[in-house]
């Protein structure tokens, strides 16, 4: 697999749309990161246009497009001594922040029977208890930032309007959460880092029409369009990967993203992601010994409870097949083996089974459709699983070793979650899901406390 | 009641999204009352089918809504009844089910409440199909057929009718992790209490995971709709050749409310349908909004004025009736001879008939339409936007008949203020009270809360208010009223909320002086008792309030007072806790937050106070009641001895208060010399007119606690004070305008203000 690793810098506010017309009805007001499937299409688009119209024109490349994939963005900022530090969704069993922009607290809860899970339909004995996890986790000083406060129990008493709230996390804080037993005190982890809205913020832009006469402001609103400023330390990180036997494309340095085709600067980057190692070695330096994976997790299982597994979205997820007759649209297809109740199975390529336990999807699904350069119109909508999302696995039988168990969360790290087994669509211009970035996950632990 | 009883608790949506999603005031106000209807809907089939599968189920009784809100109604989801000034059902069903001794299995309530939700699913589709088909849409061709069915069949299978639910069993221990959430009253709470609360707890916790299904519905090369990007618009293709059809087509367009280039899925162009009776094809008469329009409430005091003056009355006659003529002139649509209708059907779009907003509305006929065309530039607007797609001139004379007649009014009576009032309420702490009552209590609050809901919806039409609510139901509610009777609307829906608990309150005191009685039937501690009668003292209610503009997004527009109502709720919690710390006297009310967006300018916040029920002492409070001090500004700004300079001045001085904060003397030195501004300009401008001093004294008291060293006063509180007053000048200098507007003689009363 052939890996090019780039940085965008984006040099305007970055204008993105969801499929709908620009017009005066549509309406955004949040500031949203690029979807990885409109970064794909625009590598995409410029690799198509370099191969297009060079010399010697290759077909078989031109058709291979699809097959270009990218892992991002992500959200970096650039810090002079450091490599910078990655901001990625929230997870959503920790807190979620809600359509007027509140944090609200979350508890897991199990799907229980596939079928009857989509009607919304808790059986007494299905519904999973508030998660210890969720519910001890959150240390009171990081409460009191996020907006809580004495009174929990006021359901719609919820933020403290001067709080400065965090709606994206660091990397380093968001690995803590997923893998480490102990409940994190987040709020002094937090205040490490940049404010995640030093970074990037939300612009909105009314367009009007001018008279020709008086260069005067007709009256009447023509469009409105929603934006992303972002920080002048702030950049977009990606990947792109091809098969090994199709070379990367040159791209050029300048680029234009988002409906309104806003610029941005290209940089190839040296660093790569930090990978899960980095971070356990960070955690459990030892002179002279090499901290691995497998010997933090013998360590840590001595004195604490392992119960399960957590998958967490750090991109947004397809996770159904588009032409399949399955009605959810919320789980892959490897977690739902039947027997009774449970639903169980194995990531692709993975020993351990796992039994879904629960999903935690705050605000209901994204959807996308995106532009069909080829049919000239809009596509078929998606629903998506936002970034944030967590899935939570008990495990089916036994639980593994420590070394099987390193193996298996090293090779979630990164990866896309339906294991790269949901197919392209030839036949709507549409790459798989793992190609266009979709659904990459992290892999976290659940610990009794 | 055997041990097979089961609080069963039900939630239905989709709330926030699908009301969030009204662009227009008529998709707001459809969206509440059909979740009103649903959930009225779910109820009566959870008792029907209850009821009539007796070999499964002893009992059933409604806790929410009760059995006598939903009197004899054996309607469908379909007969929405759409009262403008009616209180609503909130959209969750609490039932008390026992299961037959023979049946074994709880599986029979999943199945019951599954039973119910597929019926809900296919009356909601019956009742979209009904809206769209019998207006002809799919005939006429506006409606593209397959996407609509497609969408159609979607519903039905509950692709869009949110429902979460949970029930336990009373007397249910098996669970040792308490369901309800972090509420330790339910420790000693009765065993149908905690039932219910468990109830509660997993049908909420259910809410954090929508699952969702696969998007059939939607193919490729269909546009998005507005309204809902998950969902694929169903309107017709624009026709863009100019043939008849293409006519036709852009005049249908217009008649449902869809404006050029606007999409709208099978949901979203119901629901901005539904609000009209009467069919489209019916063309004796044009339908009517049933509640009064966006617009009409804005102008309201406007109108007021216009009517109240001769001169002014005679034109603003002649405009409805030009537009009821131009109404009556459009010809059917069945004939192929569209020409000069098409800008007359956008009347019909900018300025819609509906009620006038008031009491007895009968009585009243000052200007029953959409008044956005009395708007600065509201004609020209129109044309612009809709003479665009015809190139007839001849059907430019009515518009420029009617833009003669606009600028006529606006010479006599000055251009209106486009400014108005979107208010959001909320019960204070009444959640945790419903968490301790029993059943009967609990029934008792919840037939308080109707009562003021039913009173509150009314006082909307009150004489003094003039304005409309989106929604009331049991605590909380969405309204819009003009800026000229925002206080009075506050002031009197919380003293409706206040009268409405009196009895409830005395009650539960005189129950706390007889404790052993209430032991022995609740199995309350006394303990849990001295909660509950401090909860009760904490009851009141809050406001959120976004000023806007009518033009400002009325997504973002209910966005801002639901934030605004939210912060609300947390200063007053602060306020609550700092009292406690302070062991002061104890006036617990409920709170106010308004974000007034005035012209060009950026958010301006201001809050404070309302009396609560057992605020006796208010002035020993450190926090002002914000309702007196907003009057008192509107009287002294209309004396015109306060206005908008001296709001800047003040923000100037706060500006250079926050650069030196840590310097106290500085500081002492800024307050003073805001406290002393507004006097000085109130003694600079007194000559032949000047407030009164009962007028003054709130201002007085505002002003003297602004001093850093004063107790009750911190340094940081100190610039917010003076902020949140200058704020508070500035809408109370927008409100005077607006006042003056409803004079007899807008301009003679700008003249006695000037001299």
């Amino acid at each position: 697999m052939n890996r090019l690793q780039l940085t965008l810098v984006p040099d305007a506010p970055i204008v993105l749309r969801d499929g709908r017309d620009l017009s005066l009805f549509h309406y955004i007001e949040r500031a949203e990161l690029p979807y990885p499937t409109t970064l794909a299409g625009m590598l995409r688009s410029l690799t198509y246009y370099h191969l297009a119209y060079s010399k010697d024109k290759d077909e078989d490349k031109i058709a291979n497009l699809l097959k270009l994939a990218v892992r991002g963005p992500w959200l970096r900022e650039k810090r002079i001594d450091t490599e910078g530090v990655y901001y990625f969704a929230p997870p959503s069993d920790a807190v979620r922040i809600d359509d007027i922009g509140n944090h609200v607290r979350l508890q897991l809860r199990t799907p229980g029977n596939i079928d009857s899970a989509v009607c919304g339909f808790w059986h007494r004995g299905e519904a999973l208890k508030p998660d210890s996890q969720s519910s001890a986790a959150i240390a009171p000083d990081l409460a009191e930032q996020l907006g809580y406060y004495e009174n929990p129990h006021d359901e719609k008493v919820r933020q403290n309007p001067d709080a400065e709230g965090w709606p994206l996390w660091p990397l380093p804080v968001l690995v803590k959460w997923l893998l480490q037993p102990a409940p994190l005190s987040l709020a002094s982890e937090l205040k490490n880092y940049t404010p995640p809205a030093w970074l990037i913020r939300f612009e909105s832009r009314a367009h009007v029409a001018l008279n020709d006469r008086t260069l005067t402001a007709e009256p009447g609103l023509l469009f409105a369009t929603g934006g992303v400023r972002f920080g002048e330390n702030a950049c977009l990180d990606f990947d792109l990967l091809s098969e090994q036997n199709n070379s990367l494309p040159p791209l050029p340095r300048h680029v234009a993203l988002g409906g309104e085709s806003r610029g941005g600067t290209l940089e190839e980057r040296e660093t790569p992601l930090p990978t899960l190692n980095s971070f356990i070695r960070k955690w459990d330096q030892v002179k002279g010994n090499e901290t691995t994976l497998a010997s933090w997790l013998g360590k840590q299982r001595k004195i604490n409870k392992l119960l399960g597994v957590r998958l967490y979205l750090c991109s947004h997820a397809q996770a159904y097949e588009f032409d399949s007759v399955d009605k959810h649209a919320w789980a892959c297809p490897w977690m739902y083996e039947h027997e009774g109740d449970e639903c169980f199975g194995s990531f692709p390529n993975t020993d351990i089974k796992l039994t879904l336990r629960g999903v935690c999807l705050p605000g209901g699904p994204l959807t996308i459709s995106g532009w069909n350069l080829v049919a000239k119109g809009p596509r078929a909508i998606r629903r998506l699983l936002p970034a944030g999302t967590l899935f939570d696995f008990d495990f089916h039988q036994q639980q593994p070793g420590d070394s099987d168990l390193a193996k298996w969360l090293e090779s979630m790290w990164m990866a896309p979650i339906d294991g790269g087994d949901l197919k392209s669509q030839l036949d709507n211009h549409l790459a798989a899901p793992s190609s266009d970035g979709l659904g990459i996950v992290l892999p976290g632990l659940r610990w009794q406390f | 009641m055997n041990n097979n009883t089961y609080r069963v608790f039900v939630t239905l949506g989709p709330v926030g999204t699908f009301i969030a999603a009204g662009r227009r005031s008529r998709d707001l106000w459809f969206g509440s009352q059909w979740l009103s209807r649903a959930t009225e809907r779910y109820a009566i089939l959870l008792l029907d089918k209850a009821r009539q599968s007796n070999s499964r189920f002893d009992t059933i009784e409604l806790f929410h809504p009760t059995e006598k809100r939903l009197g004899t109604d054996d309607g469908e989801l379909q007969d929405m009844r759409y009262q403008p000034y009616a209180a609503m059902v909130q959209n969750k069903v609490i039932a008390s089910i026992t299961l037959n001794e023979n049946t074994v299995s709880e599986t029979n309530i999943r199945s019951l409440l599954a039973d119910c939700f597929t019926q809900l699913n296919h009356e909601f589709s019956q009742l979209i199909k009904q809206t769209i088909i019998d207006r002809g849409l799919v005939k006429l061709k506006l409606v593209e057929q397959g996407s609509f069915e497609r969408q159609l069949s979607s519903i039905a299978d509950g692709d869009f009718i949110q429902i979460y639910s949970g029930w336990h069993r009373i007397g249910y221990t098996g669970d040792t992790i308490d369901h309800s959430g972090e509420n330790e009253h339910n420790q000693s709470v009765s065993p149908e209490t905690a039932a219910r609360n468990a109830a509660i707890g997993l049908a909420t916790a259910a809410k954090n995971s929508r699952l969702f299904l696969r998007p059939k519905f939607s193919i490729a090369g269909r546009p998005k709709s507005d309204l809902d990007a998950g969902r694929d618009s169903i309107l017709a293709e624009a026709d863009n050749s100019g043939s008849d059809h293409a006519k036709s087509l852009a005049s249908l367009r217009l008649r449902v409310g869809a404006r050029e280039g606007e999409q709208l899925d099978a949901i979203g162009l119901a629901r901005r349908l539904a609000v009209f009776k009467r069919r489209l094809s019916d063309r004796s008469d044009l339908p009517k909004l049933p509640f009064p329009a966006l617009a009409r409430v804005a102008l309201d005091p406007y109108l007021i004025g216009a009517s109240q003056d001769k001169q002014s009355k005679t034109i603003l006659n002649g405009i409805s009736e030009l537009l009821q003529q131009m109404h009556d002139n459009v010809k059917s649509d069945s004939t192929e001879d569209q020409s000069n209708t098409l800008s007359r059907d956008s009347v019909f779009a900018i300025a819609t008939p509906c009620y006038d907003p008031g009491y007895n509305r009968s009585g009243r006929n000052i200007f029953p339409w959409d008044s956005q065309i009395l708007l600065r530039d509201g004609v020209q607007t129109a044309i612009a936007e809709f003479h665009r797609k015809t190139d007839e001139d001849t059907a430019l004379s009515d518009w420029k008949e009617l833009q003669q007649l606009v600028d006529k009014l606006h010479a006599k009576r000055t251009v209106p203020e486009p400014y108005y009032a979107l208010i959001a309420f909320d019960g204070d702490e009444i959640g945790n009270t419903f968490k301790l009552l029993d059943d009967s209590k609990y029934q008792r609050l919840a037939g308080c809360l109707d009562k003021f809901a039913e009173t509150a919806a009314l006082a909307f039409d009150d004489a003094k208010v003039h304005g409309c609510p989106f929604y009331v139901g049991g605590d909380e509610g969405l309204a819009f009223v003009p800026l000229s009777s925002l206080t009075h609307t506050i002031e009197r829906i919380n003293t409706i909320f206040n009268d409405s608990l009196k009895l409830w309150r005395s009650e539960v005191d005189q129950q706390l002086l007889d404790n052993t009685r209430f032991e022995a039937t609740d199995g309350l501690r006394s303990t849990d008792w001295h909660n509950l009668k401090s909860l009760l003292d904490k009851l009141s209610l809050s406001f959120g309030v976004a000023v806007v503009h009518i033009k400002y997004d009325l997504r973002r527009a209910r966005r801002v007072a639901n934030r605004a109502l939210s912060n609300a709720k947390y200063r007053r919690h602060q306020y609550l806790v700092q009292q406690q710390r302070q062991q002061e006297s104890f006036t617990p009310s409920g709170w106010v937050e308004i974000q007034h967006f005035p012209r060009g300018g950026n958010c301006r916040t201001s809050s404070g106070r309302l009396p609560g029920p057992a605020d006796n002492n208010a002035d020993s409070s450190s926090v002002p009641a914000i309702l007196p001090l907003l009057s008192s500004l509107v009287t002294i700004c209309s004396y015109g001895a306060l206005s908008l300079s001296t709001a800047q001045d003040l923000l100037v001085l706060t500006g250079r208060a926050e650069n030196n904060k840590d310097k106290i003397n500085n500081l002492t030195q800024i307050a003073s010399l805001a406290a002393a501004l507004p006097w000085q300009k109130i003694r600079r401008s007194q000559g032949k007119s000047a407030p009164d001093v009962d007028v003054q004294r709130a201002l007085f008291e505002e002003t003297r606690n602004w001093q850093p060293n004063s107790e009750k006063t911190s340094e940081e509180s100190t610039v917010k004070r003076i902020e949140n007053f200058a704020n508070l000048l500035i809408l109370a200098e927008q409100i005077k305008r607006v006042n003056q507007q409803s004079k007899v003689d807008s301009h003679q009363s700008a003249t006695v203000v000037k001299s």
